[in-house]
């Protein structure tokens, strides 16, 4: 059996088909007028959705349309607005690995035109509530105006539809009315067979098209902060959207917490720098900041900049660029953070620039390929200088040109000029050594900052220190142009997060501080009880990341599993790990996700690496694809029927009742060992295998059941 | 259980045969029922009994109990298990229901009210508005101008306590107040209850009076008639008053218990929500339905102050808020001050439109549209060449329709709204002509009198529909409405075995006339005065004729007005209406209104109606009159005779003061519409015919 069988499975219609079919049915041969629809849900799904039964919407409009709206959820299909987003470099992800918001795996079987349900194909995006609000589910429903105050429910003279259907109906409205299911294929809706056939381990389980944050999201576990060069597309570009949704607010920012000068703000007039509270100021600063963020997309988290990856390219375009330009804006930000053109940029601005200047760009755009643009220019200035613009001989092209290059990249500003004295950064940028050197400090007041009694700046926000101004830097044009201020935002108190590279710069402080408390348990500030203001927590209360809902990654794979059938045997795609994360990780895990409370009694599991046939049988000792075995402890239920059931993922807001004894568990085991072995075998694809075991060694039944398997790695 | 009687407003009418009578209808334009005595009922043949005297018209009542799982209620039947609230106690009981007693308190206050001066006395009257009978000035005299029989009471399961009577005499242990021996016709009774049971339905019957009027006045030329509304030393026998209830049960458990020493003891719980009774006229045409009817101007009131239907009329956005508690009178007025038209609702155009655009038509039976005023000027045909095609009237805008077809069906719409009279336009004999309106040179529609044609102060010289029909209609002119039919939305007319409680209280007063009021049919405008009810329908009952003080007979004095001394505080809207305040606006006697209630010369020359000079009578240079009718509907002029052609309703009684005095006894001679055995919708035959006219007399 191969996935083949799935799509030669008699399959459900789409949903959409089957919202056809239940109302049809319901309709009989009844043939009302509809104000002249006639069969409305008939009609071209466009039609459909707008159509008005007496002044009624049948499909309601999106619920709470809001002018940050369109960002937040972009309604056309990114491939007609947008270029792909730039392919990350240095190192590259997993190919394959993400989902790009225009093609690849995810759409197999559908065509892009229909993905999301945007552009033709009918539907828009998601909206909650939408369905309840739409006059169809209130008339099938029977409530008002349905219910008699000024119709009778739906279907007229035909019949009610029951309340199962409805609900299935509601929720194709919720979810944008899509005209076929890619997107919302999940794998309760994979045949069968295939699910079975994945429980034994005769089928693969493929690498989840969801992002790891969206697996968490979906899971209630805590949430991802990954590597900037590891995410992947479509996390880049979830990340840049709502980062573009905060600025949308930015006219409000005085006032409106969701708006991302609001927050650039906080930090101007209460950060705290040169003593204790430096690094638990800033991880409640950014844990409220990321709070805000997943109000929008609760799959977003704030990746981190790992300064030493990035030591070499910084030291190699500072001195080509110094020799060749002798500016100061010669450092190199991550890629996700630089500046590029894009065709729609050209379009928007062709007629309202100069002919020339616009010229000058398009040759940019296609220069080279296209190549230089992708990989994306460090400042605004460089990308100026390198079409061949005089920034500042006109003033008002520059500013249309600069407005267009935010639309394109919302993680990238102007006020961006990284870099510096090539000395200086020669001797100060962190070597991956340095890092581990002062992740080595016992004293936390040495490792962070010190006492207020007795403050100093400590090792890791002296380097802190120098990548802010770094990554400010000096504008060129300062002293030469009027207005031009002398540094980049970066470089200031007052101003710095108002760079979005700030965040990602804080962010692996904070990840630095969190791997510190790993390794040195029990060290902390002084003063546990002080107040992180502007917020009422305390210093105690950020002292565990996983408290606050997050953890760092360098990089994972999550391979989804169905909750609902019991694995005696499992087997992940094998995927391939860019060597630039295999070389380069502190530590590889396999984890084990939301195992359920089993009632047939304890079990083992063993896990093995690249073991495709692995058995009850499969030798442990002496093999490197071993990985580990566990064991779970559960037993027989004492209760009644439903007793040792999965408790509801959600708790009722007022249950104050402690954790449920059934909550499903997490298994994490160690893997560093043996992906090693296999990587120096030569091995960069990986495949996580699992064999049940009954206590006898026999293979067991009825023991595994969970959510979710991944392989992950940290820096 | 919460218990109702319905309907809200019952109406008797008189009928001068001792003994027969037949159902009020209830549905509009609904036949009346005869009463077989194994309580079956078929639709009557006959409205005069063996000896030619007309029958009454009985007001039943029923009673229905509500509770969660009844919101439509259902009426109350023998055997029936109801849960209800123990009054001594107020503990839970369960009861099985026995008997309904029921008490009716029935009075005439014509003849001690004001004089009816048209619209005068609506908002209030003014502290020189005389008296009827004003040389009558001992307020223990006045009280005699009262007919007061006290109330009664009847129950079906003791045999002997079946029937009782409005009657002189028949009230021991309550000062009865009857008039003196009258001429033509004394007072002796008005009316009478009957407890009856119908299948297993123990129900009310009230019988109004028997259309005796006279005068007590003696000497030359006594009795006479000298105004259509005021006629001092007269008395008739109309009435009105509560109609209350208790459902006796015996107790089978309470609180759950069946230990309790009351179980097995008969018990009974007072319905919370009592009626009224109107006695009226005869209803010679019951099938032709009013301009506006009764139950249209009451729902006009329901609609626009008690928030009856708040997705129609009431509070943006129109999102099914309740409606206001009728009880909670701040709350009422903040919404009466915010409540306003939803412009998108949608009316029915079967249920709401078609039924109000076929009165016109179906008028041609009771008056002549061959020579009134250039016959039908609307053509209210609804025939192809017909302004009321309902081929073009009833297809609401629709997707894909032929723009063509759209424009002519919306000017066919259009037409027939341009033609009616909107408010403020009451002294309009035809719209302000402008050629670019499709109205042109149009008479307004009704074309009929309104409620103060007789005079140019406070003057409403011609009918208009209530705001709220004129609200529907314009809905429907626009384009906003349903045509059921093309919806498959059934428009279900209610069978008898399922009417609801609110079926019953509209279809009773559908038959009753909603205007003019000068002073009006049944009664006059105080219908429309929103002070009159407590919730929708519903008149409000002053509290010394409640329920419970009825049912525990307390006598009370009913009140007088104005500047005579009350009893009690007593005898004010606000407190509630007391037996009679519904009737004694109108006509004493009735005959002499509804004689002259035909038609009437409007003089439409006065544009400024006295504004300046309120005595003036307008400029005598252009003096043009019209003359309109009254309410034929109720008061025929012209009908067609079962030997063929047509012929005056009313021949041999005049138009005048003397005329006023024949009909005072001519009324039972005249003849009543029924369906023309002949006809068929094809054959020319009218559909309904005089019929029972005892012409000898006349």
């Amino acid at each position: 059996m191969s996935d083949q069988t799935q799509d030669t499975q008699p399959q459900a219609a789409s949903r959409y088909e089957r919202v056809k079919q239940i109302l049809d049915a319901a309709q009989g041969s009844a043939t009302p007028s509809y104000q002249g629809l006639g069969r409305f849900w008939q009609l071209p799904l466009d039609t459909f959705m707008k159509a008005t039964l007496y002044n009624i919407r049948l499909i309601a409009e999106p619920v709470e349309p809001d002018p940050c709206d369109d960002i937040i959820n972009p309604t056309r299909s990114c491939c007609q607005d947008e270029e792909p987003p730039p392919q990350p470099e240095p190192p590259p992800t997993q190919e394959g690995g993400g989902h790009s918001c225009c093609g690849g795996d995810v759409m197999a079987g559908g065509g892009g035109e229909s993905h999301g349900g945007g552009g033709g194909g009918g539907g828009t995006k998601p909206s909650k509530g939408r369905g309840a609000a739409s006059g169809l589910i209130k008339g099938l429903k029977g409530e008002f105006p349905f219910d008699g105050t000024q119709f009778p429910p739906l279907m007229w003279g035909g019949q009610r539809v029951s309340a199962s259907d409805i609900i299935f109906i509601q929720s194709w409205i919720d979810d944008g009315c899509p005209a076929s299911d890619e997107t919302t294929l999940s794998l309760a809706r994979v045949a069968q067979p295939l699910v079975l056939a994945r429980a034994e381990g005769y089928e693969e389980h493929p690498l989840s098209t969801k992002s790891v944050n969206d697996f968490s999201y979906e899971t209630n576990k805590i949430k991802v902060r990954k590597n900037v060069e590891c995410l992947t597309p479509d996390e880049l570009e979830r990340f840049r959207r709502v980062i573009r949704a905060m600025k949308c607010y930015d006219d409000f920012h005085q006032y409106d917490q969701r708006s991302f000068r609001f927050w650039a703000d906080i930090h101007a007039n209460n950060c705290q720098h040169g003593w204790e509270q430096f690094l638990t100021w800033h991880r409640m600063y950014l844990y409220y900041f990321e709070q805000q963020m997943q109000d929008i997309d609760p799959t977003v988290t704030l990746p981190y900049w790992d300064w030493p990856m990035y030591r070499d390219n910084v030291l190699a375009s500072i001195q080509d660029t110094q020799q060749q330009t002798g500016s100061l804006d010669n450092g190199t930000v991550p890629r996700a953070y630089r500046c590029r053109v894009d065709r729609k940029m050209l379009d928007n601005l062709k007629g309202k620039i100069p002919d020339d200047t616009w010229m000058n760009l398009k040759a940019l755009f296609d220069k080279n390929g296209g190549k230089d643009n992708d990989r994306g220019f460090n400042s605004g200035l460089r990308l100026f200088n390198a079409a061949g613009i005089t920034y500042g001989a006109d003033p008002a092209g520059d500013k249309l040109i600069i407005a267009e290059l935010a639309r394109v990249n919302s993680l990238w500003i102007w006020n961006r000029w990284p870099g510096g004295n090539a000395n200086l950064i020669f001797e100060a940028w962190p070597t991956p050594e340095d890092i581990q050197n002062i992740l080595k400090i016992q004293n936390f007041f040495s490792f962070g900052s010190g006492p207020d009694s007795n403050h100093f700046f400590g090792a890791c926000e002296n380097i802190h220190n120098l990548i802010h101004n770094f990554s400010g830097g000096a504008n060129p044009n300062f002293g030469k142009l009027p207005g031009e201020p002398q540094y980049g935002y970066m470089q200031s108190a007052g101003t710095t997060a108002r760079d979005p590279i700030f965040w990602a710069h804080h962010s692996n402080v904070d990840r630095l501080y969190a791997e510190w408390q790993r390794l040195h348990p029990g060290g902390g500030p002084d003063d546990p009880e002080d107040v992180l203001a502007p917020w009422p927590n305390q210093v105690k209360d950020v002292e565990a990341i996983s408290d606050l809902g997050y953890e760092y990654m360098k990089s994972a794979y999550v391979f989804e599993t169905d909750g609902t059938v019991a694995l005696t045997r499992f087997k992940s795609a094998a995927t391939a790990v860019h060597p630039a994360v295999l070389q380069n990780h502190s530590r590889a895990e396999i984890r084990l996700h939301k195992v359920q409370y089993s009632t047939s009694g304890g079990a083992f599991v063993r896990v093995f690496l690249n073991e495709p046939d692995a058995t009850a049988d499969t030798p442990t000792r002496g093999n490197d694809h071993f990985v580990a075995q566990l064991a779970t402890f559960s037993g027989e239920c004492i209760g009644g029927p439903g007793h040792c059931d999965v408790p509801p993922e959600s708790r009722r807001k007022y249950d104050l009742r402690p954790r449920h004894r059934k909550t499903p568990g997490n298994f994490r085991i160690d893997a560093t060992e043996a992906v090693r072995r296999l990587a120096e075998q030569g091995e960069t694809n990986f495949q996580v295998n699992l064999v049940v075991l009954d206590i006898d060694g026999t293979p067991k039944p009825n023991a595994l059941w969970m959510k979710g398997v991944s392989l992950n790695f940290k820096d | 259980m919460r218990f109702k009687i319905h309907p809200a407003i019952g109406i008797a009418r008189v009928g001068d045969s001792p003994d027969g009578f037949y159902l009020a209808p209830e549905q509009a334009g609904g036949m009346p029922n005869e009463l077989n005595p194994d309580g079956t009922e078929q639709p009557v043949t006959k409205f005069k009994d063996g000896q030619g005297r007309v029958k009454r018209q009985a007001a039943r009542f029923r009673v229905y109990g509500y509770d969660d799982d009844l919101k439509q209620g259902k009426e109350i039947q023998v055997g029936d298990q109801i849960t209800t609230v123990y009054w001594k106690t107020g503990q839970q009981v369960v009861g099985e229901v026995k008997d309904i007693q029921w008490t009716v308190y029935l009075a005439n206050k014509k003849a001690s009210w004001y004089e009816f001066q048209q619209l005068d006395g609506e908002h209030g009257y003014g502290p020189d508005h005389p008296l009827r009978n004003a040389d009558v000035t001992n307020p223990d005299e006045r009280q005699q101008l009262i007919i007061d029989p006290g109330p009664q009471t009847v129950s079906y399961t003791d045999k002997k306590q079946r029937v009782a009577h409005f009657a002189k005499g028949q009230n021991p242990g309550y000062t009865q107040s009857f008039p003196p021996p009258l001429k033509p016709n004394s007072v002796e009774t008005l009316g009478e209850l009957r407890a009856i049971q119908q299948g297993q339905s123990l129900r009310l019957l009230v019988l109004g009076g028997h259309g005796n009027s006279g005068s007590h006045k003696k000497g030359f030329g006594q009795p006479v008639i000298h105004h259509y509304a005021n006629n001092d030393g007269w008395f008739d026998d109309v009435s009105d008053g509560p109609v209350t209830a208790r459902v006796i049960y015996k107790v089978i458990s309470v609180d759950g218990r069946t230990t309790d020493p009351i179980v097995g003891n008969n018990s009974y719980s007072d319905v919370e929500v009592p009626a009224w009774c109107v006695v009226g006229y005869p209803r010679y045409a019951p099938m032709i339905v009013d301009i506006v009817t009764m139950d249209e101007v009451a729902y006009d009131v329901a609609v626009r102050y008690f928030g009856y239907d708040t997705y129609m009329y009431g509070t943006p956005p129109f999102s099914g808020q309740k409606p206001p508690d009728p009880a909670d009178a701040k709350a009422l007025g903040l919404w009466r001050k915010s409540a306003q038209w939803n412009t998108d609702y949608y009316p029915y155009f079967y249920r709401d439109i078609w039924p109000i655009l076929t009165r016109p038509q179906n008028y041609q039976y009771v008056f002549d549209f061959d020579t009134f005023a250039g016959g039908d000027p609307h053509d209210t045909s609804s025939g192809l060449e017909g302004n009321f095609d309902p081929s073009l009237l009833s297809v609401p805008p629709y997707e894909g329709e032929d723009p063509d077809e759209r424009a002519k069906r919306r000017t066919w719409r259009q037409r027939i709204w341009w033609a009616l009279r909107k408010p403020g336009q009451e002294n309009l004999y035809t719209f302000p002509p402008d050629p670019s309106l499709p109205n042109y040179l149009l008479v307004l529609m009704p074309f009929l009198c309104g409620d103060n044609p007789l005079s140019n102060t406070v003057p409403s010289k011609f009918l208009r529909l209530t705001d709220t029909q004129l609200f529907i209609l314009g809905q429907w002119a626009v384009g906003k409405f349903i045509n059921e039919r093309q919806e498959d939305i059934p428009t279900t007319v209610p069978e008898q075995s399922s009417l609801t409680g609110t079926d019953l209280d509209r279809g009773v007063l559908a038959n009753g006339l909603g205007g003019a009021f000068c002073p009006g049919g049944e009664v006059a405008w105080i219908i429309r005065n929103p002070a009159i009810y407590a919730e929708p329908f519903r008149i409000r009952h002053s509290p010394y004729f409640s329920p419970r003080v009825l049912a525990s007979w307390q006598p009370n004095p009913l009140s007088l007005p104005g500047p005579l001394a009350t009893p009690q505080d007593q005898g004010s809207m606000q407190v509630g209406l007391e037996p009679g305040d519904l009737t004694k606006y109108g006509a004493v006697p009735w005959q002499s209104d509804f004689n002259e209630c035909s038609n009437q010369p409007v003089d439409i020359t006065y544009a400024q109606w006295s504004v300046i000079e309120p005595q003036s009578v307008g400029d005598p240079a252009a003096d043009v009159t019209q003359t309109t009718y009254w309410w034929p509907s109720h008061r025929p002029m012209e009908v067609f005779t079962a030997q063929g052609g047509q012929a005056p309703w009313s021949q041999g009684i005049p138009q005048t003061n003397a005329g006023d005095l024949k009909m005072v006894t001519a009324w039972a001679d005249l003849g009543f519409l029924n369906v023309n055995p002949d006809y068929t919708p094809t054959n020319g035959q009218p559909q309904y015919v005089q019929v029972e006219r005892n012409d000898e007399n006349l």
